[in-house]
């Protein structure tokens, strides 16, 4: 595989300022499940209930896929967050009909739910699957909706939805960092899973910062991105867990 | 079969004659929901904007959010209060606005301009940008009864942003600046 | 032949359709209601941020709550707080689910059918409070009042203590699952017997370069996950000599360790053993560069490898490359986890496991084992150790035999945590009033005559002194992020509110109006302390900043070097553990373990919670049974089939989970689910793996060895499709480099 490089600008045609990037630690990742609660939590993701959990149909916008290697005795076994990999070549991008996804400036891989009309053409398309569809209506028994984030849409049946690197926060943070003419500081803004994550794997910034810790941080030997022959060159990079150093 | 009384018509030219009165129907129905869009709303108490402003209030006075945050806001009823404990206080509708201070209740307005709920808008980017409240509102300034003036549906809010400085409209034209 | 159609179909065709396209959807009625008077601290369209502290365990984690319009919406880490340090962990995230859960009691009740019935009618506070305290009048004399406490904050044992005390009424016992399967109490007596101290120890992890961790699962659920998350993150890629290695010794790869670099699957019982055989090796061959071993080498005198190795299955040369590795590190630490307090040579064990660190000269250095510096004041200071068990059973005898005239039950669920032979089901016949405090209907509710719902934690008030502690001393605060939605109130007020209506000694014991004075005074206690974060000038300004900045901490790290204080001249020895259930017809060790999301099963309400895949299974919603490979193949079962697991005191069924990460002759199963109450998400579900847990004969009720029990496991040729994230085709995709 060839090594890790930062996810190109080249594609984009008004190219920004800012280009957002994630670095996963494996090596600190623990698989707590920490970052799926909080991406629920700030996201207004559904719960599916056990059936159609049963059924795959679970909506977590991040998952901690764990595999297992070797057999017992000697078995070990590996967390890795996944979540959408915000690629600059996206697959979903394409496919659309109606262009409900679309790639921002920024290197944001949108999705806008009242577009989109559910033939999930996107979801297919997407080889890490990342892509969730709303089969049933999302149900939240009162007074479960009072804690429902109002600066993200509540989706309606039918609709596909994803990780968005919290757009909102993004959003915000812009607005305040505008108004109150502080340029935005490296890490000051997080995303949902970034900011709960315990042992800090999940780190966030600015790409195009050489200065940002995820730029000095993909730089690593141990940096690698998922399913880089496919060429969707994804803002997510991943670094390897170490081996024992003793 | 036909039965007495009742003129047959061939689905012939049945089938232009309906797709006629969809026409008919469909344009009956948008500028219906135009006019039920852009009606004043019923109040609990009649509120004069024009009143208030030709006492020299400002926009700002009752409704300051708007330069900090995302929404302008409806002022408390505190702020009612403080003006018109004392300033026609007698009249019936100060008087309905004093019970509801009395009663410490909220008095239950009806939103006047509201946004689609998969729509993010703050207040306060418009006006560090320079917009005038009337810009979007209208002259509620000279309005007894406060109705919108425009329908704002997304091209009608396209139309300003893509007048903007150039360095700026690509920010605001991409969908996420507004779609949640 | 032409279709026809007859003009009045075609009218009341158009009509209709007339209709549909005037009809509009936008015919709502919403209103705008502005405040009445507005807070200072709020600004319409902005969140305000307060800052709490988590009560999902007893951590204590400092919490920011996002409000918006007065509903929480978020929480989040309080990025100030020495502890968590901005981190939060999956249960901490779903705190919100606690605060708005739909089967919430919404008012005190009495059980009108009788005890079981789960007819509750809604009684008016001074209606019940006049009640209890005519009933807590008939205390004395023979009859007590008594209080068993589950997950107890800080603040309130105080005054449970006091409000006890002054009825002549023993002091409450405190228990409950979570705390059980963690070794709290266990851990307690360790410091008590090491360094003469109560506090619980703090484990530097962050910067160890090679940590033995037996049985503790410290990145899910052993004492202070997230703290200990952040500070693993620190030892694998954060510590400027490089990365840490981690070997972790437990029958059942748990989370933590799936993170280990080596993972040593221990026979059940064992572990302390094991301490044993490598403490007497590094001694033997005087391993390591702190000089002597011979101060210490009494400690081995009795420990023979050989039947070291024999006793653990683990032979003699892997005894010693371990040692070795321990040994030769520059900064190593043995931690003495919950797994080891689950058999019946839990304290042998443990003691066996802080002897490395002794000998290994780790006691207040770098990367070793430390004590946390008191907070400098009396309300602050008396570290709250989980009763031992036999005090859960001199309760039980005291409530059968009639001596318990009221039982108080707070912040556990006895019924649902307690193995049906500690008798406390039982013993509940000859207690003729029983109080919970839960805001839930849980399984102890549907026992109780009066359920008194507390506040849940994010419309309450409080302290927590964070134990174990953070590299400084800590008290993390607690204030209501919202108003109370429902008509609960603070359990602490209650009590106050009895002692003034029982006056005399009582009243006197607990003199404070209500719960924020009886808080204010307590941390102007610190008002003066020079090595704090806050900075006020006035008591009320102290206050002010101790409920925004999320409670008080010193600015710089203050921890404590543990200075020994006994133990250290007897030989060590371990016992063999001993299991309830003959091998031949129980040939398997049952090992029950805590849901990283469930935890004890207080997660069940919770919908997040639920559908969080465990980390290790990736399954969720249910109970499972874990198989090794091996086991599965020889019991002829897979993934899915469900299995019945028996044990001497009762059985259990639920599918399997083929999980090569255990021993072939080890089965687990995790807690949290077999509700038969708890609000909708929880009730109905899964399976309650208390039900199985035996009493080991010499011990009976004076050990709660949870992880004593022997089981066998049978096929009943049914299937159930448990919910999991992974598939189970085996078509893996190879991302992970």
């Amino acid at each position: 595989m060839e090594k890790a490089v930062k996810p190109s600008a080249k594609t984009q045609k008004n190219a920004s300022e800012r280009r957002w990037g994630m670095v996963i630690d494996l090596d600190r990742c623990t698989g707590c499940q920490a970052c799926v609660v909080a991406c629920h939590a700030e996201n207004n993701v559904p719960v599916v209930g056990e059936r159609e959990a049963a059924s795959g149909r679970t909506m977590h916008w991040i998952r901690i896929e764990r595999y297992w290697e070797g057999e017992y005795p000697n078995v070990k076994a590996r967390f890795m967050p996944v979540l959408c990999q915000q690629c600059t070549q996206a697959p979903c991008e394409p496919v659309c009909p109606v262009f409900a996804t679309y790639h921002t400036a920024e290197g944001l891989n949108a999705q806008i739910y009242n577009r989109c009309i559910g033939t999930r053409f996107c979801g297919s398309a997407c080889p890490y699957k990342v892509r969730v569809f709303n089969w049933f209506r999302p149900e939240f028994p009162e007074p479960l909706g009072e804690q429902l984030n109002p600066d993200v849409s509540e989706r309606s049946r039918g609709i596909i939805e994803k990780c968005s690197f919290c757009i909102q926060r993004l959003r915000r943070a812009e607005l305040d960092a505008s108004a109150s003419g502080n340029p935005l500081a490296d890490g000051a803004v997080q995303p949902a899973c970034v900011q709960s994550c315990p042992s800090s794997a999940l780190i966030f910034g600015d790409m195009n910062d050489p200065e940002s810790h995820v730029s000095r941080l993909a730089l690593s030997h141990r940096a690698f991105r998922l399913l880089d022959f496919l060429g969707t060159d994804p803002a997510v990079i991943y670094l390897k867990g170490g081996e024992t150093n003793v | 079969m036909s039965s007495t009384g009742v003129r047959r018509i061939s689905l012939g030219r049945a089938i232009p004659l309906i797709l006629v009165g969809v026409a008919v129907l469909v344009t009956a129905a948008i500028l219906l929901n135009r006019r039920v869009a852009q009606a004043a709303p019923d109040q609990p108490i009649a509120f004069n904007h024009r009143t208030h402003a030709d006492a020299g209030i400002q926009c700002l006075f009752c409704h300051p959010n708007a330069m900090r945050s995302d929404v302008a806001g409806i002022p408390s009823v505190q702020r009612c209060v403080g003006c018109h404990q004392t300033i026609a206080s007698s009249s019936a509708r100060i008087k309905t606005v004093l019970s509801y201070w009395e009663r410490s209740e909220p008095i239950p307005w009806a939103p006047v301009t509201q946004m689609a709920d998969f729509v993010f808008f703050s207040h306060q980017p418009h006006l560090s940008a320079g917009v005038n409240c009337e810009t979007c509102h209208g002259v509620v300034g000279k309005m007894s009864v406060v109705r919108p003036v425009v329908t704002m549906d997304m091209g009608w809010c396209l139309d300003c942003h893509l007048k903007q400085p150039e360095p700026k409209v690509a920010r605001l034209t991409d969908c996420l600046a507004c779609h949640k | 032949m032409t279709h026809t159609v007859s003009r009045r179909s075609f009218l009341k065709i158009a009509a209709g359709t007339g209709v549909a396209a005037g009809l509009n959807p936008t015919v709502r009625r919403v209103a705008l209601e502005p405040f009445v008077r507005p807070p200072e601290e709020e600004l319409p369209g902005k969140a305000t941020w307060y800052a709490s502290t988590c009560r999902q365990c007893p951590a204590g984690c400092g919490i920011i709550v996002r409000v918006i319009n007065g509903r929480a919406r978020k929480i989040e880490g309080n990025p100030g707080h020495p502890l968590n340090r901005g981190k939060l962990c999956a249960r901490g995230q779903a705190g919100l689910q606690v605060l708005y859960n739909p089967d919430r009691l919404q008012n005190a009740v009495r059980q009108t059918g009788g005890r079981g019935s789960r007819h509750f009618e809604p009684l008016q506070w001074d209606e019940v409070l006049d009640q209890l305290a005519s009933s807590l009048r008939g205390v004395g004399g023979g009859s007590e009042v008594a209080f068993l406490g589950g997950l107890m904050p800080t603040h309130l044992y105080p005054l449970v203590t006091r409000f006890l005390e002054a009825l002549g009424s023993p002091a409450p016992v405190l228990f409950d699952l979570h705390s059980a399967m963690e070794g709290r109490t266990q851990s307690h007596d360790l410091t008590q017997r090491w360094f003469g101290s109560m506090e619980l120890p703090i484990y530097d992890i962050g910067h160890a370069e090679v940590i033995f961790s037996f049985g503790a699962n410290f990145l899910e659920t052993w004492l202070s996950p997230v703290s200990q998350s952040y500070d693993y993150g620190t030892m694998r890629q954060g510590q400027s000599g490089g990365r840490g290695f981690l070997v972790q010794f437990e029958p059942r790869l748990s989370g933590t360790g799936a993170s280990a670099d080596q993972w040593v699957p221990v026979q059940p019982g064992t572990q302390g053993l094991i301490a044993l055989g490598l403490g007497r090796i590094i001694v033997e061959e005087n391993l390591g560069r702190v000089g002597s071993h011979r101060e210490h080498a009494q400690l081995y005198r009795d420990v023979n490898v050989g039947a070291v190795a024999d006793a653990s299955g683990l032979p003699v040369e892997r005894l010693q490359k371990l040692a070795r590795i321990f040994a030769d590190a520059d900064r190593s630490v043995a931690l003495p986890g919950g797994g080891l307090s689950s058999h019946t040579n839990a304290s042998q064990s443990m003691d066996a496991v802080m002897a490395l660190n002794v000998i290994m000269r780790r006691l207040g250095r770098v990367g070793g084992v430390f004590l946390p510096q008191q907070v400098p004041a009396d309300a602050f200071s008396a570290p709250i150790s989980p009763s031992p068990f036999r005090d859960l059973g001199k309760l039980v005898q005291n409530m059968r035999s009639g001596r318990v005239g009221v039982l108080m039950i707070y912040g556990a669920n006895p019924v649902y945590e307690l193995p049906r032979w500690s008798g406390f089901i039982d013993a509940l016949t000859n207690v003729p009033l029983v109080v919970s405090f839960c805001p839930f209907i849980d399984e102890t509710a549907v026992q109780a005559d009066y359920v008194l719902p507390d506040h849940t934690y994010l419309e309450g008030w409080g302290y927590q002194v964070c134990s174990p502690g953070a590299d400084r001393p800590v008290v993390s605060s607690q204030q209501p992020a919202v108003r109370p939605l429902y008509d609960t109130r603070s359990t602490a007020e209650v009590l106050l509110s009895l002692a003034s209506r029982l006056g005399g000694a009582l009243a006197q014991a607990l003199p404070w109006p209500d719960e924020p004075t009886y808080l204010e005074e307590a941390s102007a206690q610190l008002f003066g302390s020079s090595i704090g974060v806050i900075d006020a000038r006035t008591e009320a300004g102290f206050w002010s900043q101790w409920r925004q900045v999320g409670g008080w901490w010193s600015a710089k790290p203050i921890m404590q070097e543990p200075e020994l204080a006994g133990l250290t001249e007897g030989p060590l020895q371990v016992p063999s553990a001993s299991f309830a259930g003959k091998p031949d017809q129980f040939p398997y060790y049952l090992m029950p373990y805590e849901s990283i999301a469930l935890s004890d099963g207080r997660g069940a309400s919770q919908p997040w919670l639920q559908e969080t895949p465990d980390p290790m299974t990736t399954a969720s919603w249910n109970t499972w049974v874990e198989l090794n490979p091996e086991t599965a193949a020889h019991l002829g079962v897979t993934d899915n089939d469900i299995v019945r697991v028996v044990s001497p005191q009762g059985a259990l069924e639920a599918p399997v989970v083929v999980y090569p990460g255990i021993r072939p002759d080890v089965i687990a199963i995790p807690t949290g689910q077999g509700h038969q109450d708890y609000g909708r998400f929880a009730a109905a579900r899964g399976a309650n793996v208390m039900d199985l847990i035996s009493p080991v004969p010499e011990q009976e009720v004076s050990l709660l060895a949870w992880g004593a029990t022997r089981v066998r496991v049978e096929a009943v040729h049914k299937v159930m499709t448990l919910a999991r994230l992974e598939s189970l085709d085996g078509e893996g995709r190879e991302t992970v480099r």
